[in-house]
């Protein structure tokens, strides 16, 4: 069973923060705290975590 | 809104948000691979989060003793949401619950926003700003079911559906959770219109407790409740939150440390 | 002994965000800072994440720091509910360190 994998609503174009590339891949809808999303980096092969300070609301 | 509805709606969602959040420790174990447990613990951390931040302005706006809303009531003055008393029967009935549960609550936390106390609404906003994640997670769950999940999501569905409808007070907020939970819904486990004509619609069946959102005298089962608030001495110990020890300095260990006989290592 | 409130936002600069390891200052989560002639001082914070398990603990290092500064007496830190925190809050500085320890805000 796997956990959330790409959505439409998911978060577009998050860069990578080693090599500023845009693409990227989710890996895990949370990471070692709350705050972030995991994604790897299909330039430079680096993982890192993205910062989930959206401010986008559920709908409603 | 006037105040006292206004602390009412409040204990709902913080409430409910707190047995949700407990939902998600108890259960996390189950979950399948790494991305799983880390989303599980993630949410229920943002839940009791949410919960705690609740009952700490709480305290300080309505000038309440602290931690008198976590450690300072009985069961029956809980505020949570009925859809989350009986336990999950399986996988399908977990997800699909926590679904329910997410959707419903922010549904009231949105109503409630619309308010001019500005912390109220910086806070429940705050709240939807990190649901916007836990949903997408449980959309993710949703997805991924097998067949044999889609089932017993069927099975489980007009049961929670009739305790998650029964919740609202507000027709329009009822309509429009009845809505997105069938857009969701309904892709997913391919509802006939027979089928979904004959989903509940969430009468209530006894006398209503407008106030915590709940059959009037009811509260969550014993075993539900020694989860969230234990009350065994050594529990009450080892769930005693940092929050409370540090600002009591209070000495965690002091019990072991007590008996000076014991064995030293 | 008039306390400044420079040196009272200098020793909450020396808390570190658990996190990302940049100063709660540069983090944007220092909010206000109220000190009265005799020496009481009110720190206001605001945090990024409403569950963040470091709450009590940073709220415990700042009335640390902040106790050491000349002509302190008491040390209240509160949350600002009034304030809600955005990345934009974050200094360049920060949003740099962070990039280079792996983390994109
Ligand atoms: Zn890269």
């Amino acid at each position: 069973m796997s956990a959330p994998q790409q959505q439409p609503d998911q978060p577009q174009d998050i860069e990578c923060p080693w090599c500023d590339s845009k693409n990227t891949e989710l890996l895990s809808a949370y990471g070692p705290s709350v705050a972030e999303m995991q994604y790897k980096c299909l330039d430079c092969g680096q993982g890192f975590g993205w910062m989930k300070w959206e401010r986008r609301l559920p709908e409603a | 809104m006037n105040d006292d509805t206004m602390k009412a709606q409040l204990l709902c969602v913080a409430d409910s948000n707190w047995v949700l959040g407990h939902w998600y420790t108890v259960c996390m174990l189950n979950g399948r691979e790494l991305t799983d447990f880390t989303s599980m613990a993630g949410i229920a951390e943002d839940k009791l989060g949410h919960t705690r931040a609740l009952f700490r302005f709480m305290e300080e706006y309505y000038e309440l003793p602290e931690y008198q809303l976590e450690f300072g009531r009985a069961v029956d003055q809980v505020h949570n949401m009925e859809l989350l008393d009986a336990p999950p029967q399986g996988w399908a009935d977990f997800i699909l619950t926590l679904y329910l549960a997410d959707v419903a609550i922010w549904q009231v936390e949105n109503a409630v926003r619309d308010t001019d106390v500005a912390p109220v609404k910086n806070l429940l906003t705050k709240f939807g700003e990190e649901a916007y994640f836990h949903q997408l997670c449980i959309d993710g769950w949703l997805k991924a079911l097998d067949d044999a999940e889609r089932d017993d999501l069927k099975a489980a569905l007009p049961g929670r559906l009739e305790l998650a409808l029964q919740w609202f007070d507000e027709p329009e907020l009822k309509a429009r959770f009845s809505e997105l939970v069938f857009n969701k819904l309904a892709p997913i486990i391919d509802l006939s219109d027979a089928e979904l004509a004959a989903l509940p619609a969430g009468d209530r069946t006894s006398a209503w407790d407008a106030l915590r959102r709940r059959p009037e005298g009811s509260a969550m089962p014993p075993r539900l409740w020694e989860a969230v608030v234990p009350t065994s001495e050594d529990a009450l110990i080892a769930r005693r939150p940092l929050a409370v020890s540090v600002d009591d300095n209070i000495d965690l260990f002091v019990k072991v440390r007590k008996d000076e006989t014991e064995p030293q290592f | 002994m008039v306390v400044e409130a420079a040196k009272v936002e200098a020793a909450v600069g020396k808390v570190l965000d658990p996190h990302i390891n940049v100063p709660l200052t540069e983090m944007g989560m220092l909010s206000n800072v109220e000190v009265s002639d005799c020496g009481d001082v009110d720190v206001s914070l605001v945090f990024p994440c409403l569950g963040c398990p470091a709450f009590t603990m940073l709220k415990e290092n700042v009335k640390q720091q902040v106790q050491r500064v000349e002509g302190v007496d008491n040390v209240r830190v509160k949350v600002d509910w009034e304030a809600s925190w955005d990345r934009s809050m974050m200094s360049e500085r920060a949003k740099e360190y962070a990039a280079k320890s792996g983390y994109r805000i």
